[in-house]
């Protein structure tokens, strides 16, 4: 394998490059999926029928409380590739783990508030628009499940390859 | 200690609540909904290139080309789906 030493780690060897390029490709089609997801909930949102609105439902400190843990998980990954870079290892996986605990902390809060929702006699069959909410946040959610496998998995293999 | 936190991300998170704290504006002020839904985009917009490009490294490696072109195209597809669902479904046409 060839290693170019010029370059960041990440991007050291072909295969790594690809890898990468691979997962933007995988990003826009992130971006066109919720899109539409999107877009049925914009076209949804006032079909409320007996069902609860928006206004009722959302509490601010819930979406504070998600927003900030998934701003603040995309700081400490950063802080995590910077440090794997100067080839701190340790610094590299307390990042990763802190933003693994970030990541559980956002599905903590999302799924209380599902539940929430659920007592307040809010579910996914209730009315059109809480049937786009659910479908909306649930792929969101379920792409941060799959991210907090992924990242384990994926560093522990660069770390067996090393 | 100090080469961990890299001044530009420090920065760029700070800038990243800031935003969310303009967004937040919306419903503490009585704002019409045209002023609210403009700075939830503009906010939202931002938002999303200083995720891209500052935590996400866009635009570091020689394929910067490829990836933004890709990217581009995800956010023409997902504007066309939204305001083409707005066009269709709720707006309409005279």
């Amino acid at each position: 394998m060839k290693i170019d030493n010029s370059l960041p780690l990440e991007y050291s060897t072909e295969e790594n490059r690809l890898k990468i390029f691979g997962f933007w490709i995988f990003l826009g089609a992130e971006i066109a999926l919720f899109a539409t997801l999107f877009a049925t909930y914009f076209v949804l949102v006032d079909g409320t029928g007996n069902g609860p609105t928006g206004e009722h439902l959302f509490k601010l400190p819930t979406l504070m409380f998600q927003t900030i843990f998934l701003l603040t998980s995309s700081f400490t990954i950063g802080l995590g590739i910077n440090a794997m870079r100067l080839g701190r290892q340790k610094a590299t996986i307390g990042f990763f783990i802190i933003t693994l605990i970030l990541g559980l902390g956002f599905l903590g809060v999302e799924i209380y508030e599902f539940v929430e929702y659920v007592h307040e006699g809010a579910t996914i069959q209730t009315s059109a628009f809480l049937s786009s909410l659910f479908t909306l946040l649930g792929t969101h959610g379920a792409h941060v499940t799959l991210g907090l496998f992924w990242e384990p998995s994926s560093s522990c293999r660069s770390k067996s390859a090393v | 200690m100090k080469e961990l936190f890299p001044r530009g991300q420090v920065m760029g998170f700070a800038f990243s609540l800031v935003l969310t704290l303009v967004a937040l504006s919306v419903i503490m002020f009585d704002l019409s909904l045209k002023m609210a839904m403009i700075i939830l985009l503009v906010t939202a917009f931002m938002q999303a290139a200083l995720q891209l490009v500052m935590f996400m490294h866009a635009g570091e490696s020689e394929d910067k080309a490829s990836i933004y072109t890709n990217v581009y195209y995800g956010l023409f597809v997902a504007l066309v789906t939204i305001f083409g669902t707005m066009l269709t479904m709720i707006w309409g046409y005279q």
